[in-house]
């Protein structure tokens, strides 16, 4: 009885913070990858914007105790991160920088960045932040379960506005899983902006592509086709 | 726990809670269970503890652990006052 009423709670609550479509889109999601064993998947992405911060996010004298470092490729701390070697080894090859937080000179966390285009690694997909120089993409924001309730998040992301800013870069796009509360709230605090949302549909080998903006619908028959969204934050905060 | 319900008051007023303030007891879980309190909420709710209490929290004494209830949460602050 117990377990039936924390299933409701948990239902009543993901119903709460996703709404029906989504919570509708996780059901499904749930459904086919067990009948199909894994082999079909359903992931629904919002795309956004979030302006740089010009002004630190964290109150002063705080975070001092976390270091954040840009590393490269070679870096040892690498071998920490809960994430495939071969992924990792391909961020760098896009050029995708990487700022890692280091606590008492333990591995913390990271955040990456990449100053151009991005191809997904998640789904079969390619981001364009526009215009150019003026928008970056940022992806993969990960913390250490220890850390997550202390400064780390926001260190790395007063790192990675400061870094942003020296490039130039007034807007950051990035997408997250319609069905990461955590992620959202958490952007949504950024004052992040709505470009749009897609759904990926992954049956057997045939992945379908549904968005709200171009392309719009996408059907990919061999891994180099994709999808690419060109995310143009031109007009955004003009409003 | 003398100031619980200072302790609740600036919860509430830091996260929204709204009416979901009234259920908050000595033994309800934060952590997980209010959606709200995520990293970013938590320097607001600190930073406000420290205003209204007039006591300084230093990094290392943000844990888990202190967030996980609401009384748990009331006992850190009431032996902050006691220093």
């Amino acid at each position: 009885m117990i377990a039936i009423a924390r299933r409701k709670n948990a239902l009543s609550q993901m119903l709460q913070q996703w709404g029906w479509f989504n919570l509708g889109l996780f059901v499904l999601n749930r459904i086919v990858v067990t009948l199909s064993r894994g082999s079909w998947r359903l992931y629904r992405y919002h795309l956004i914007a979030q302006p740089v911060a010009s002004t630190a996010l964290l109150p002063s004298g705080r975070g001092k105790k976390i270091e954040i470092r840009l590393i490269d490729e070679q870096d040892e701390v690498i071998a920490h991160f809960p994430r495939p070697a071969e992924a990792i080894k391909e961020r760098f090859r896009q050029g995708a920088k990487c700022l890692v937080a280091f606590k008492e000179g333990q591995f913390a966390g990271f955040l990456w960045l990449l100053l151009g285009s991005y191809q997904e690694d998640e789904v079969r997909a390619r981001y364009t932040p526009l215009p150019r120089k003026r928008a970056a993409w940022d992806f993969d924001v990960y913390v250490e379960p220890d850390s997550r309730l202390g400064f780390t998040f926001l260190r790395l992301w007063d790192e990675a506005n400061k870094f942003l800013t020296c490039h130039g870069i007034s807007w950051s796009c990035s997408r997250i899983s319609a069905f990461n509360t955590g992620s959202l709230s958490a952007h949504a605090r950024f004052g992040t902006l709505s470009l749009g949302s897609a759904i990926f549909f992954y049956a057997a080998r045939w992945p379908i592509t549904l968005a709200s903006i171009s392309p719009y619908l996408h059907l990919s028959s061999h891994p180099g086709s994709f999808p690419e969204f060109r995310l143009d934050t031109q007009e955004l905060g003009k409003i | 726990m003398q100031h619980l319900a200072e302790v609740r008051n600036i919860l509430s007023d830091v996260l929204s809670l709204g009416e979901r303030k009234n259920q908050l007891k000595a033994d309800s879980t934060l952590l997980g269970n209010i959606p709200e309190l995520d990293s970013m909420a938590v320097v607001n709710v600190i930073t406000a503890l420290e205003d209204h209490f007039g006591i300084t929290v230093d990094d290392d004494e943000i844990s888990a652990q202190t967030f996980e209830t609401l009384g748990s949460l009331t006992r850190f602050v009431e032996q902050k006052l006691a220093e």
